[in-house]
């Protein structure tokens, strides 16, 4: 409890030491950086904690933004869009989910996908209710009753500290008894059946809070972005996120965020700088790979490590073999 | 009944495109377990290849020649250098391949542009078959005929040689094969190089019908998942059968469903997924 | 406790690594805004950056292309002026996606601090884009978007249109097809925004010239196969099939037509897409005899055209196509209106592009004050083949298409 606890002050801090150095623009990408970490980290729940790969996480994403873009017409309160967000997006899940998750792998990959897709068509069709392929304009103003938030630096703080809470809440399951078992299922699920357990009520559990919990980042997307479109819901998108995690890291929760916050920051600068970068892109994503280290976040350890072995000695060395997703979890 | 005997000749021939395009991503995934998300890309790499050839006044069937060479090499090279590295490892696969094709369409647009091309049909095949009141391009009966001609070969490949039943052996275990004194990594690489050059094939076989144009990949690649998944998992014959069931219900729905034509092939993965999580032919997993 | 190190380095780690990017993202932002120095100044910049949102990666990029060739090539023969004030182009990839775009256009206007943006490609861009240009006040030209209600419900006087609106598109060939090829008609159009747009107007102007479309249909964007609709189309009869198909649908739509045997048994005529290099160059021959309703074609009879095309083949080894004609308008458009505002400031630019006219390689040009939208020429015309290469004959000009001032829609 007490490393969560200093973990956390030390994500607090980083929070509010940002907007010191960061310039308009940078906060506005830091904000968006905020929603896609939690994005990244829901799907990281699912990839790293109970081992399914999903290609159509996007749908969550955009069935939580087309809740406030669409029931945020007719109601204004915050809380309860994001309450109906979270509500609507878990229960999709967990209804798509009891059936999902009897297939595995890759599979579920594709089963996913298509899932995904089919959001992605009915946004596209319900042209009435959504403004169809052309999008819709989102009317909903953030407001958690101190007055409304609109200002640029307002939506850095609010995602900032909705970062920070929706981590905590990620670490406590991850390391509640329900957590662990989940873990244990990816680890070995015929062991873990054997044991007694419902090897599906767990994957269930976890696939309906990852759900639930993209379903917000994209109602808080849809407030930042004041427009939703379905691109929201592609299965790019949910490529993606994808990336993000992997690239960040799979098996751990600051991974995904860190991939995502990576990958945000490259999409927006390399087009810049070179009209070839999906080449940079490409030729970043095989380095990666060969490197063979994993996600960023085990690079972190990797570099952290050997620096604090050559500062100080024995303790910080004999913990230098960093298993990744061990050391990490 | 001319026009509905029209259509499902359509269907076929549609399928058929389907199977070869997502034949060489099964076979690599049968044997190798590796995903290749570049497939999609060689596809549309032999398609340009071939295009360059044409240009060049070099006869279609050459030109197709080519194509499939070149991208079986660099199928090969590509698995010497990179994708040896990563067997058995899921998520370093999607990351490497999923940058590779990356790669491979920023070079394609570099080198041919960004405009649209198609491919010509080769003048043999220009015609057409008249089926009672309708029209019925050759090129899509021979697209036909190439595909059941591959399907040949391939069970042909499987049964009857020796390579094939190394290959059956090494999938069903690997450790045993190797110590039968029989070089794996060799095998692998070949099996690499013919799935990449199935896709260059199919670019070139389906440049005329699909054309060229930037974007094409995750189209080819998404369809080509979908018909690999369907027929289950490494199984071509999974595949075979269910690119033509895709290609006939696809091409019936679009007159009978118009509305749901986005959808169909989305919607019928996920029906077969949910009857039978493991595809039509796939293994049961446990 | 030693959990509780790991995951400290780990926070820390993460701080200083989100520290560096975005330290590095804001540096960059900072000296760029420094180096133009046009910010707070704007009136009496002697330079103008303009920031360009396009869709360079994916089935959008050749429009893309088009685009920034044509604007380049503008640039080029002034100088790299507009207006007397030297130009600095920041071109951003929006992916073809509205939230991608939206980033893109925040780091243009608030990182780069662009005076002026031109784009976008897509529609529901446009949309998304409409908004923020008009919270920021930032003048966008929008080069191609074709969307409808970026004229009427969701006008805005920010948002200028240089490109042509789906309902002039659809609607200037009807009239003459009702009169000239047949009554009875099957159109077809991709299930998207744009297709239902262009079909709706055609199907409203067809139908008040004494036509009757007989059959819509909407396959699927990127249809593979036209095969099943081809065969439905052709069922019905009809005196001609009218389409709108853009990028590679539009090639295999043009092909198929003929390899099924359509070609020379029903007329078929089409939106502007018909009749461009970039969908006839592909098809060649199976383009023949389409009639097509066009704004743009390089064998255009005109001295600025001759000029342009001539210009355009020396510098980029092609023929131009609409989109290249597009970019070009924007730059000339540009420089008109920030001569005549002499200034950058967008309340001085907007009074002068309403109304603005000038002579483009198309024709005449008017900005439609009551739309925001060109007031322009289309040719009906009919592909020819001559040495090879598909040429649109002009049939028929049809003088200065304007779009009602409110949707007759709704």
């Amino acid at each position: 409890m007490k490393k969560l606890l200093l973990g956390v002050v030390l994500l607090i801090a980083l929070v509010f030491a940002m907007p010191l150095v960061l310039s308009d623009f940078g906060i506005n990408l830091a904000t968006e950086i905020y929603i896609m970490a939690i994005f990244a980290m829901s799907l990281g729940l699912i990839m790293g904690y109970a081992g399914m790969v999903s290609l159509g996480h996007a749908g969550f994403f955009g069935i939580g933004a087309y809740t406030v873009a669409v029931i945020g017409q007719h109601v204004a309160n915050t809380y309860l869009l994001l309450l109906l967000s979270v509500v609507i997006s878990g229960l999709i899940a967990l209804v798509t989910g009891a059936v999902f998750i009897r297939t595995s792998k890759f599979y579920f990959l594709m089963i996913t996908l298509a899932f995904g897709q089919l959001l992605y068509v009915l946004f596209w069709q319900l042209k009435p209710w959504t403004g169809g392929a052309d999008g819709m304009s989102v009317s909903a103003i953030l407001n958690f009753g101190f007055g409304e938030i609109v200002s640029p630096n307002g939506f850095y703080y609010v995602m900032g500290i909705a970062f920070i809470i929706f981590y905590i809440l990620l670490r406590l399951f991850v390391e509640s008894p329900a957590g662990k078992i989940t873990k244990g299922i990816m680890e070995n699920e015929a062991r873990m059946s054997a044991l007694g357990y419902n090897v599906r009520v767990y994957k269930l559990l976890a696939y309906t809070l990852s759900g639930a919990l993209a379903g917000l980042a994209g109602a808080l997307y849809a407030y930042f972005n004041v427009f939703v479109s379905p691109d929201l819901s592609g299965w790019m998108f949910s490529g993606q996120v994808m990336v993000m995690v992997i690239i960040g890291g799979v098996g751990t929760l600051l991974g995904p965020a860190l991939g995502a916050s990576v990958f945000i920051y490259l999409q927006n600068f390399m087009s810049t700088y070179t009209e070839r970068w999906p080449m940079v892109m490409g030729a970043l994503l095989v380095a990666l790979v060969l490197a063979g280290k994993g996600g960023l976040i085990h690079w972190l350890q990797h570099g952290k490590s050997l620096f604090v072995a050559r500062k100080r000695t024995g303790e910080a060395v004999s913990q230098q073999p960093v298993k990744k997703g061990e050391a990490v979890h | 009944m001319s026009i509905f005997l029209a259509q499902l000749l359509t269907g076929l021939a549609y399928g058929m495109l389907y199977f070869m395009i997502a034949v060489g991503l099964t076979i690599i995934l049968g044997v190798m377990n590796v995903v290749n998300l570049a497939h999609g890309t060689l596809f549309m790499l032999g398609a340009y290849i071939a295009f360059t050839f044409i240009n060049d006044e070099v006869n279609f069937w050459a030109a197709l020649l080519l194509a499939v060479l070149l991208t079986a090499v660099l199928g090969l090279v590509l698995e010497k250098l990179l994708i040896k590295r990563i067997y058995g490892k899921e998520l370093e696969q999607v990351l490497l391949t999923f940058g590779l094709s990356f790669i491979i369409a920023d070079a394609i647009e570099w080198i041919w542009g960004t405009e649209m091309h198609t491919l010509p049909v080769p003048g043999l095949l220009s015609g057409s078959l008249s089926i009672g009141s309708t029209a019925f391009p050759l090129y899509r009966l021979f697209v036909v005929f190439i595909g059941c001609l591959l399907a040949l070969l391939l069970w042909y490949l499987e049964t009857k040689t020796r390579v094939g039943a190394i290959i059956r052996a090494g999938v069903d275990d690997r450790a045993m094969v190797s110590a039968l004194g029989i070089n794996v990594g060799l095998v692998f690489t070949g099996v690499f190089a013919f799935g990449a050059a199935l896709a260059g094939l199919s670019g070139v076989l389906g440049g005329p019908l699909i054309g060229m144009y930037t974007g094409m990949d995750s189209e080819i690649l998404v369809t080509s998942l979908i018909v690999v998944v369907i027929g289950g998992l490494g199984s071509w014959k999974g595949s075979f059968i269910g690119a033509i069931a895709i290609g006939v219900i696809e091409t019936l729905g679009k007159v009978w469903f118009p509305s749901l034509s986005m959808l169909t092939v989305f919607l019928i993965m996920m029906i077969v997924l949910i009857i039978r999580p493991q595809g039509l032919f796939g293994r049961e997993v446990a | 406790m030693k959990k509780k190190k790991g995951f400290l380095k780990r926070a820390a780690g993460m701080m200083m690594l989100a520290a560096m990017l975005m330290a590095a993202g804001c540096a960059q932002s900072s000296s760029t805004s420094s180096g133009s120095g046009s910010d707070k100044g704007e009136g009496s910049s002697s330079s103008v950056k303009i920031g360009f949102i396009l869709s360079q990666t994916g089935t959008f990029a050749p429009l893309s292309e088009g685009i920034l060739n044509g604007f380049q090539l503008y640039l080029d023969q002034h100088n790299g002026t507009l207006g007397g004030k030297k130009v600095e182009i920041k071109v951003e990839d929006d992916e073809a996606n509205p939230q991608v775009a939206l980033r893109k256009y925040r780091q243009l206007v608030h990182a780069q601090k662009v005076d002026l943006l031109v784009g976008p490609i897509s529609s529901a861009v446009a949309y998304a884009l409409r908004d923020e240009v008009e919270k920021d006040k930032k003048v966008l030209i929008d080069a191609n978007a074709a969307g409808d209600d970026l004229s009427w419900g969701k006008k805005s006087d920010y948002v200028y249109r240089v490109s042509f609106s789906n309902w002039q598109n659809g609607s200037n060939a009807a009239k003459y097809l009702a009169e000239q090829v047949g009554k009875k008609a099957v159109i077809l159009a991709p299930d998207y925004p744009a297709g239902k747009e262009v079909l709706r107007a055609f199907k409203a102007a067809f139908e008040a010239a004494g036509g009757k479309v007989v059959k819509e249909i909407y396959p699927k964007l990127n249809t593979n196969d036209f095969a099943p609709y081809l065969q439905e189309a052709a069922a019905e009869k009809p005196d001609l099939i009218y389409a709108f198909f853009a990028g590679s649908d539009g090639i295999r739509f043009v092909t198929q037509y003929k390899e099924f045997g359509l070609k020379g048994k029903i007329p078929l005529a089409g939106s502007l897409e018909f009749g461009d290099e970039l969908i006839t160059q592909p098809t060649g021959e199976a383009a023949e005899g389409i009639i097509a309703g066009i704004n743009y074609s390089p064998y255009l009879d005109n001295e600025l055209n001759k000029q342009f095309v001539e210009a355009y083949k020396a510098k980029y080894g092609k023929l131009p196509n609409v989109f290249s004609v597009e970019g070009y308008d924007a730059a000339a458009m540009l420089d008109k209106a920030i001569t005549e505002a002499g200034s950058l400031r967008s309340e001085n630019l907007i009074k002068v592009l309403k109304g603005i006219s000038f002579d483009s390689p198309r024709g005449p040009i008017m900005i439609d004050p009551a739309t925001n939208n060109p007031i322009q020429n289309f040719y009906i015309s009919k592909n020819t083949l001559k040495d090879g290469a598909i040429v649109p004959e002009v049939i028929e000009t049809v003088e200065k298409v304007t779009m009602p001032e409110t949707s007759p829609f709704e």
